[in-house]
């Protein structure tokens, strides 16, 4: 493994970069493609190098590097950018850039082909305010209560209901607990209210953009009752771990552990719990990923190393492959493209503690996502047996080195992480299955419980995981699940239950509608 | 010849800031005030170039180190639009040096002092 500050470029580093307008562009145009024409005009089929045309901007920003430009230019920028290094840029219909807006044209450079489950391949095409993508914050800090939504439904008839609570926090003062539902806002009703005003109202309340902003909810309980409160927002620092505990289950001795993002501050968080759950001398691990939408990959990289140990150790973890233009060099970094091993340390080169465990069971929903994923993947790539209770994940193989052109962050899916048997194509998800085969993960489909504490034995997903472990990994439980508002169901579908997870304020991107 | 680069920078910032080792140590704040969180903030967006940062009120009253990463932003679904992150956090360690409290940026070792602050070894 190579030195750990060679792992990655530093975050601001790549920063720069991404403003340089343009990376890479190695091997443009391909062996018997049209010669390039650098006269700026289009031509079909013809891809000028982006960076003739990176930061000529239709409305330049004062003080940085912007050129006065146009919409035709951006769009020219965006065209060439995607066939330098979308992954699947071959795939792209080459559209005229000429009389269409930036946001338009960028929205269709992207695959219109679809994955074996019918939904659109490519999934994760984005763009951000620039200024609102590079700004900073201490590790694990955001405004708020403490409290994780889940929007469960977001239009008429709406469900929020709340999935945890972080202690020591405004949520944790005020009481609110897991399941809890929330029926009004501010004065608004959350379930009933309609009109255009709405969702703004509703986002205002459930995810301050402030610190100090007072607001009023009222919630019903899982036990039904019903309550007002208010709730001040702050600068939450989030415990990444919020639960690590070891459960006796007939002498035998397993450790669960609610990882719920992949932040800097988590590292020492889980090297704790790894520890302790040495100490206690476990034999098997609930790895619990149902909130974690991903983050840092050396995160999820040294867990999977914690977990796997010498079954890891000097493999590889995983694998980044870029389009056919760019076979052995990263474009953006220019460094030559070779497998990640696990890590065997710490950033700070102390050596991780292990379980050396040749299995786990994973708890999953449609928000394990990305980083998370990449934990499955790289243990099931070295032979370590994932057991997946709980449902489909979200299916995020791919990853991209978001790029700034006037005033924008474009995310344009730009790689997709293999593991050390070269298998990366989840797009779908992983979903649990009664055998492992490709992305079908060997386990328990188990609706989410919010009727229960996280952590809890008898809470749906964690009891169906030491269930199925007592069983010798062979039978499942019957499906159960819980609807807040509509009572507990043993007939509930996954569905109902796999709400969307909303953790920021920023306003671009709605769950809740009218 | 990034890295080159980079190196370059790091040794340039360590050899402008020679302390004597022995008189400094991991430091903790001794409180955490308004004037001292805006003096924390300051010194780390001067070391990263940038507008502002968003730190806790308690930020290194517990612990010597500040760890500073791009704030979350989100898909509709809730999920990390950057989901695989392939950069490395910014690390900074508060230090006591001739009982002065000294803010280091870990990968480039450059110093920022805040003379408002007071704090003490860990």
């Amino acid at each position: 493994m190579g030195c750990r500050f060679q792992r990655a470029l530093p975050l601001l580093v790549l920063g720069l970069l991404a403003g340089c307008g343009g990376g890479g562009g190695g091997g443009i145009g391909g062996p018997g493609a049209p010669p390039p024409s650098n006269d700026g005009t289009y031509r079909p089929g013809v891809f000028q190098p982006s960076s003739s045309f990176a930061n000529q901007c239709a409305a330049p920003r004062a003080g940085t590097s912007d050129r006065s430009g146009s919409a035709f230019t951006e769009n020219m920028f965006l065209r060439s950018w995607t066939n330098e290094l979308y992954l699947w840029y071959s795939e792209v219909p080459d559209r005229n850039p000429n009389g269409v807006s930036t946001a338009n044209y960028f929205e269709a450079l992207k695959t219109p082909a679809t994955t074996a489950s019918g939904r659109a391949k490519d999934q994760f095409h984005f763009t951000y305010p620039t200024a609102v993508w590079d700004q900073l914050s201490q590790s694990g800090v955001e405004v708020g209560y403490g409290v994780q939504w889940i929007v469960l439904a977001g239009a008429p008839p709406r469900k929020v209901v709340v999935a945890y609570v972080e202690p020591g926090t405004p949520a944790a003062t005020a009481s609110l607990g897991r399941g809890a539902e929330v029926l009004m806002a501010d004065g608004v009703d959350v379930v009933n209210a309609t009109g255009s005003n709405v969702p703004d109202q509703l986002y205002a309340a459930l995810y301050p953009s402030a610190a100090g902003q007072t607001h009023t909810f009222q919630i019903r309980e899982t036990s039904g009752a019903v309550r007002n409160l208010s709730m001040r927002s702050v600068e939450v620092t989030h415990q990444p771990v919020l639960v690590s505990s070891t459960l006796d289950q007939s002498g035998v001795r397993v450790g669960y552990l609610l990882f719920n993002d992949h932040i800097a501050t988590a590292e020492s968080q889980l090297v704790n719990a790894i520890n302790r759950f040495r100490t206690d001398g476990i034999q098997d691990l609930i790895l619990d990923l149902r909130y974690n939408g991903g983050g840092f990959l050396d995160i999820a990289n040294e867990l999977a190393y914690m977990i796997g140990g010498n079954n890891t150790r000097g493999q590889v973890f995983e694998r980044l492959v870029f389009n056919d233009k760019h076979p052995t060099t990263n474009p953006i970094t220019g460094q030559a493209l070779a497998p990640t091993l696990f890590h065997t340390t710490a950033r700070s080169g102390t050596p991780l503690p292990t379980l050396n465990l040749n299995r786990v069971y994973v708890i999953t929903s449609n928000n394990t996502c990305s980083a998370s994923e990449s934990i499955i993947n790289s243990l099931r790539g070295v032979g370590v047996q994932v057991y997946q209770i709980g449902s489909t994940t979200c299916g995020k193989p791919y990853g991209f080195y978001p790029q700034g052109n006037c005033g924008t962050t474009y995310f344009s899916i730009q790689f997709e992480g293999r593991n050390a048997q070269g298998f990366g194509n989840y797009p779908d998800g992983f979903s649990p299955g009664v055998a492992d085969s490709g992305s079908v993960v060997k386990g328990c489909s188990v609706a989410d419980d919010f009727t229960r504490a996280l952590g809890d034995p008898l809470e749906a997903r964690l009891s169906a995981a030491l269930g199925f472990r007592a069983s010798n990994n062979m039978v499942c439980p019957a499906p159960t699940g819980f609807s807040p508002g509509g009572g507990f169901s043993a007939k509930t579908t996954l569905g109902s239950t796999e709400g969307e997870m909303y953790k920021s304020p920023a306003r671009t991107n709605r769950v809740l509608s009218e | 010849m990034r890295i080159v680069a980079l190196s370059a920078l790091v040794i340039l910032s360590a050899c402008a800031s020679v302390a004597d080792p022995a008189q400094e140590g991991p430091a903790v704040l001794t409180e955490a005030t308004p004037e001292t969180h805006q003096e924390l903030v300051k010194a780390v967006s001067a070391a990263l170039n940038v507008p502002t940062v968003t730190l806790a009120a308690d930020a290194l009253t517990t612990d010597s180190e500040l760890v500073i990463e791009r704030a979350p932003a989100r898909d509709a679904q809730g999920r990390r639009l950057q989901g695989r992150e392939l950069s490395q956090p910014e690390h900074f360690q508060l230090i006591q040096a001739n009982n002065r409290c000294v803010l280091v940026q870990v990968r480039t070792n450059a110093r920022y002092e805040l003379p408002g602050a007071r704090c003490r070894l860990k």
